[in-house]
């Protein structure tokens, strides 16, 4: 089963003399356990393309579908679900929240997903300790460091097993010791688990893990410029 | 089936804001109920005192002349031996009569004279009726040298048993000090039946007379006959008597006590949606990742209606307690006002707060939760 198919995809942001085609006619496939990178430059549209298959945005025209649902465009609340039981999210910043201590904000996604408190528990922490920040679960987020939020933000990524990560500049504030770390572990983990990454980035030092690269480029999505099969 | 996780126990704690937020709206909502409730309290003092004195065990016809239906209020004097006829009624087992008026009582150290106006109630004493609902210290006056004062009274005037004071301009004796005799604007004095007689100039003709019926008697024949043998007078049961002197009292209190509650009220529901728009606009990020995550708005929402409502709710509690404080406090050190704290009050204060509440946070929260959970994509 495809884990991410875009139809047709097209989508306008702003409105009037401002309004732009971010997303023209976009069509895409990625299969379970592919590490796909979306090149560009800021503004190319690569946010709203990750927003469009999250289904935070909907599409203005064309289809998504996410392990094989569709994400109905009309349907707030059916994309919502969607996005909770087979969606994970990796932003520029870790994005955890500080009300929470660490274990707590991978617990939290695991409870927008629906899963069994003690299945939750077992996979959070197998996932922390892969990730090698087991013995910081019980930690406020203030007393951790950029790269170690990271690494729990991809844990809660990953923790309800979906079928595609989103993941937004995910190495962006971290200096290049704690991004290898940190890409690596999303690679093997969301491989092992099956989940198709989809990462946007201007961090050519991940092109290596990658499966595929795409750029997007007026709207339009194609091979990057140096991937296979381009000049 | 087994046991989901439940979002809303990580949701409110997520949209918690600052801790010193929290304790300043909950401060903040804490004195606008202590003001309300002491206010409240004020009020139910007032007229429990009334209601403590005119709605005595015994009291069970009140005697006035015409036209006249209250004790606080008012100016006349029944027929001199009216007491006689009254008396004289088949049913009527006691009755006492009653001379009312206001008076400057003047007393304190040397050098500290202070001056109040009381309601000073001229009794048969020192067991008639009329007398003191109840005393917290020393005895009903029983001779024409003697008084016994509200303990709110004798304490601004600085006295107490065994002191003097001057009432109008005779020197008497303080022999008792009686309590749920405050009325807030003013309070009773209790001195003899003959001194206040002779003061006013009375002449045998009382303000009022209290009745107490013979077991088995009924009150409406001897009302009825009460009226038809004195001339121009009007007699009460207690229960109306009680009302019409609470009437009277709330009159004059109520519109001040009705204008700084609703202040009160409207401080806090300020403070609250101050709060939510605080918390709102603070948590807007969180709001974002979580609904970006596959929270659901009203999740969000309701996250951020539990956190406001349960500051106002401690704070809330918090007042309560503090009223129940304040009133014991003022009771054993300054019972110059008499708050009256009442169970209902205190229960009705926390949800009247927690609705204010939950109107006040409505728009913070709806804001909330139509946040772009697209902003969570933003650096």
């Amino acid at each position: 089963m495809t884990a991410l198919e875009l139809a047709g995809v097209s989508k306008v942001r702003g409105c009037g003399p401002l309004a732009v085609s971010a997303l023209r006619g976009v069509s895409l496939r990625i299969d379970p356990g592919e590490l796909v990178l979306l090149e560009g430059p800021s503004g190319s549209g690569k946010t709203t393309l990750l927003s469009v298959a999250g289904g935070l945005l909907r599409p203005d025209a064309g289809e998504v579908r996410v392990g094989g649902e569709l994400l109905p465009p009309g349907d707030a609340e059916a994309r919502r679900t969607v996005r909770a039981r087979r969606i994970g999210f990796v932003f520029q910043r870790s994005n955890l929240l500080p009300g929470l201590d660490g274990l707590e904000n991978v617990l939290v996604q695991a409870a927008l997903a629906g899963l069994d408190e003690p299945l939750a528990r077992r996979r959070a922490g197998e996932l922390l300790d892969a990730m090698g920040v087991g013995h910081l679960a019980g930690r406020r987020v203030g007393g951790l460091s950029a790269g170690e939020e990271q690494r729990f933000a991809v844990a809660r990524a990953l923790v309800h097993s979906p079928s595609l990560v989103l993941a937004d500049e995910p190495t962006a504030s971290l200096d290049s010791a704690a991004g290898r770390a940190v890409v690596e572990a999303l690679v093997a983990l969301g491989r092992d688990r099956g989940a198709a990454i989809l990462v946007a980035t201007h961090d050519a030092r991940l092109a290596p893990f990658a499966t595929r690269r795409l750029a997007i480029v007026d709207g339009g999505v194609g091979p990057a410029r140096g991937a296979p099969g381009e000049p | 089936m087994g046991n989901p996780l439940r979002p809303g126990r990580f949701l409110r704690r997520a949209l918690r804001g600052g801790v010193g937020r929290a304790w300043l709206a909950g401060s903040g909502v804490a004195a606008a109920a202590l003001l309300a409730l002491a206010l409240l309290a004020a009020y139910r003092g007032a007229t429990s005192g009334v209601a403590a004195y005119v709605g005595q065990v015994g009291f069970d016809l009140w005697v006035a002349p015409r036209r006249i239906d209250n004790l606080v209020r008012s100016a006349g004097q029944l027929p001199a031996g009216a007491e006689e006829a009254v008396r004289a009624i088949a049913g009527v087992a006691e009755v006492g009569p009653i001379l009312r008026s206001f008076a400057a009582v003047e007393g304190g150290p040397a050098g500290d004279r202070r001056r109040l106006t009381l309601l000073v109630i001229g009794f048969r004493g020192p067991s008639g009726l009329g007398g003191p609902p109840s005393l917290v210290a020393g005895h009903a006056p029983a001779s024409p040298d003697e008084i016994a004062l509200d303990r709110g009274a004798a304490h601004r005037l600085g006295v107490g048993p065994g002191a003097t004071v001057e009432v109008a301009g005779d020197r008497v004796r303080v022999v008792g000090i009686t309590s749920g005799t405050n009325l807030l604007a003013t309070q009773f004095a209790f001195v003899d039946l003959q001194a206040a007689d002779d003061a006013l100039g009375a002449f045998g003709r009382p303000s009022f007379l209290v009745v107490r019926l013979a077991p088995g008697a009924e009150i409406d024949p001897v009302k009825r006959a009460i009226e038809a043998q004195v001339e121009r007078s009007a007699a009460f049961s207690r229960d109306d008597f009680v009302r019409n002197n609470v009437r009277e009292i709330a009159s004059g209190v109520l519109p001040v006590l009705a204008l700084v509650t609703v202040l009160g009220l409207a401080v806090a529901v300020a403070l609250v949606a101050l709060l939510a728009r605080g918390l709102a606009d603070d948590r807007r990020r969180d709001a974002a990742v979580l609904l970006a995550l596959g929270a659901s708005p009203r999740a969000v929402g309701l996250g951020v209606l539990a956190h406001v409502e349960k500051i106002v709710l401690l704070g809330a509690t918090a007042g309560v307690a503090a009223a129940l404080a304040a009133s014991s406090a003022l009771e054993r050190f300054a019972p110059t006002v008499e708050l009256a704290v009442r169970w209902n009050d205190l229960l009705a204060a926390p949800a009247a707060f927690a609705a204010a509440a939950a109107l006040a946070a409505t728009g913070a929260v709806l804001r909330l939760g139509r946040v772009d959970p697209v902003e969570a994509f933003r650096p």
